[in-house]
C-alpha cells in the first residue's frame, strides 16, 4: 500500500504544487480583497477530483496499468490506494487552506473569521466524498477515456449540489441536523463504491 | 525441485480469438523459447501467466504455487519485459525506477546501476528520448535488478538490430548460469532461439503444436525435397507442410526417421531450422 500511495503522490506532485499556488491565490483574492467568504473551500473537491483522475489519465494513456498489474501487489491494494490517496489529498488540501487562512488572519490580512468556514469545510468533504465515490468505479468500469464525459457532468452537478447543501445547512456554524446525516451517508457511499470498484477491478483485463 | 512454470490445459476465449489447451513445463536452469506467428496467442499466454487477463480453464503454477493464491509473493520473483514499453514516457529513467523499486522485496540499486552502465543508459534521460532497443534494455535492467527467478519476455528482440539481440542473448545465458533461474522468451525470430533455447513451445492459431526440448525437435523434423511424381496421398500424410514448384516439391516432415527408412531413394532429407518448422506448419499443405 505504501508504495502505491508513494506512486500516486509522485505522479501528482506537479498538481499538488499547482494546488498550493492556486489556493493561496484564491484565498488572497477571494477572501482578502473580495471578502467572498470561504469560496476557496468549495474549490477543494475540484482539486481532489483533478488529482485522482490525473493519475488514471496518465496510467491509461501510457498503458501503465499493464506494468502496475505485473508488479508484486494485489488488485485490491491498487483500488484501496485510489481511495486512500483521495482521502489524504482531501486533508492535504484542507491543511493548506487552514494554513493560509490562519496565516492571513495572524498577519491581519483577514481581520475577521470567515463566516461559514466550518460549514464550508463540511461541504467540501461531502462533495469530495461524492465525487470520489462515483468517479473511481465509473473510471474503472468504463476506462478513463470513456468515462470522461460522465465524470464531467457529475462534476458540474456536484458543484451545483454544493449550493443546495449550503442553503440546507447552517453555513455560519457547524452543520445542523441535515449535515450530520450527510456525513455518514457519504461514508457509506464511499464504502459501497470501494466494494463495487474492487469487484470491477478484479474482473478487469489489461 | 518444483517447476518454475507449469501450465496445464490453459484455455481462454479472448474476443474472436481462442487459446486452447496450452500446456508447458519449465524447469529451473533452462531457457524456453515460445514461438508462433503474429496472433498465435503468445502475448495472450504471457498475459494469462501474469494474471493480466483471466483464464477460462486450466491451471497455471509458478514455483509450485497457484498464482491466484499467492500473487504478490509470486510476482516478486518474476522479472518481465514486454514488447511495448508501458512505463511513463515523459519521465526520466531514474523517476520511472523510483516508482517501481519499492514494490520489490529484493530490489538492488547497485545491480540496477551496473546494468544502466552496461547498457549505456543515462538515468537522467526521458524514456521518450530512447530508441526501441534502449527501451528494451531499460525494461531488462529493471527485470534483472530484483533477483527474479523467472524472466518473462514478450518479443523482446523484435525490431532490434543483430548486435543488440546478441547482447541480450548473452545476458540471458549469464542469467540462468547458476541453474536456479529460468527464462520464457516469446519471439518470432527463431534464429535467436536456436542459439540459446533449451526448450521450445510452438503455438499456432491458439493451438499447441509442441512443447519439448529443442534438440528433439530438430531431430524429429526435417526438410524433404523431391520430384512431383512422389507426391501421392500416402506420401503427403508424412508431411506437415508442403510447397510445390515446377521442378518438384519441398516439404516438412515431423517424422524424419520414418521418412528416411521408407523413402530411401528419390528424396533429399535436410536439417530443418525452427524457422522452417514454423513457416511450414503455419503454411500447411498447399
Amino acid at each position: 500500500m505504501k508504495e502505491l500511495l508513494q506512486r500516486s503522490f509522485f505522479l501528482q506532485k506537479k498538481i499538488i504544487a499547482f494546488e498550493i499556488v492556486f489556493m493561496s491565490f484564491l484565498m488572497f483574492f477571494g477572501d482578502v480583497f473580495l471578502r467572498n467568504n470561504g469560496v476557496f473551500l468549495r474549490i477543494i473537491p475540484s482539486l481532489v477530483f483533478l488529482s485522482v483522475t490525473y493519475v488514471d489519465q496518465l496510467d491509461e494513456s501510457t498503458n501503465y496499468t499493464r506494468v502496475l498489474n505485473s508488479l508484486p501487489t494485489s488488485r485490491k491494494n491498487i483500488v484501496n490506494a485510489k481511495y486512500f490517496s483521495a482521502l489524504i489529498l482531501y486533508f492535504f488540501n484542507l491543511l493548506i487552506v487552514l494554513g493560509f487562512y490562519y496565516g492571513f488572519v495572524s498577519i491581519g490580512w483577514i481581520d475577521h473569521y470567515v463566516t461559514g468556514f466550518w460549514g464550508g469545510v463540511f461541504v467540501s468533504f461531502v462533495i469530495s466524498g461524492l465525487l470520489v465515490a462515483i468517479s473511481i468505479p465509473v473510471t474503472i468500469i468504463y476506462s478513463y477515456s470513456k468515462s470522461k464525459f460522465i465524470n464531467m457532468i457529475m462534476f458540474i452537478m456536484m458543484f451545483n449540489f454544493s449550493n443546495v447543501i449550503i442553503t440546507t445547512t447552517n453555513s455560519d456554524t457547524l452543520p445542523n441536523g441535515v449535515g450530520y446525516v450527510m456525513i455518514p451517508t457519504v461514508l457509506i457511499m464511499l464504502f459501497l463504491s470501494r466494494v463495487v470498484s474492487i469487484n470491477a477491478y478484479l474482473r478487469k483485463e489489461f | 525441485m518444483d517447476s518454475i512454470l507449469k501450465i496445464n490445459n490453459l484455455s481462454k476465449k479472448y474476443g474472436d480469438f481462442s487459446l486452447e489447451n496450452i500446456s508447458l513445463n519449465l524447469e529451473p536452469g533452462y531457457i524456453m523459447g515460445f514461438i508462433g506467428p503474429n496472433g498465435a496467442g503468445k502475448t495472450t499466454t504471457i498475459k494469462l501467466i501474469m494474471n493480466l487477463i483471466q483464464k477460462d480453464s486450466g491451471e497455471i503454477k509458478l514455483f509450485g504455487e497457484n498464482l491466484s493464491d499467492h500473487e504478490v509473493k509470486i510476482k516478486d520473483r518474476i522479472g518481465f519485459v514486454y514488447d511495448q514499453c508501458s512505463y511513463y514516457e515523459t519521465f526520466k529513467i531514474k523517476d520511472n525506477v523510483k516508482l517501481i523499486a519499492p514494490f520489490y522485496s529484493k530490489w538492488n540499486w547497485d545491480t540496477f546501476d551496473n546494468y544502466l552502465k552496461k547498457f549505456k543508459l543515462n538515468p537522467n534521460q526521458k524514456l521518450s528520448q530512447l530508441s526501441q532497443g534502449m527501451k528494451i534494455k531499460f525494461q531488462l535492467a529493471i527485470a534483472l535488478s530484483h533477483d527474479a527467478d523467472l524472466l518473462l519476455m514478450d518479443e523482446p528482440t523484435s525490431g532490434l538490430d543483430p548486435v543488440f539481440r546478441s547482447e541480450i542473448l548473452d545476458i540471458l545465458k549469464e542469467y540462468i548460469e547458476q541453474g536456479e533461474r529460468s527464462v520464457l522468451f516469446s519471439t518470432h525470430i527463431t534464429t535467436d532461439l536456436e542459439k540459446i533455447a533449451d526448450y521450445v513451445t510452438f503455438i499456432n492459431d491458439g493451438q499447441m503444436v509442441f512443447s519439448t526440448d529443442k534438440d528433439s525437435i530438430l531431430e524429429q523434423y526435417a526438410i524433404v525435397k523431391g520430384g512431383l511424381e512422389l507426391l501421392n496421398e500416402e506420401f503427403k500424410t508424412n508431411l506437415v507442410g508442403l510447397r510445390k514448384n515446377s521442378f518438384g516439391f519441398e516439404g516438412l516432415t515431423g517424422n524424419r526417421d520414418r521418412m528416411k527408412t521408407r523413402y530411401k531413394e528419390g528424396v533429399m532429407i535436410e536439417r530443418a531450422s525452427l524457422e522452417d518448422i514454423m513457416v511450414y506448419t503455419v503454411g500447411g499443405i498447399r
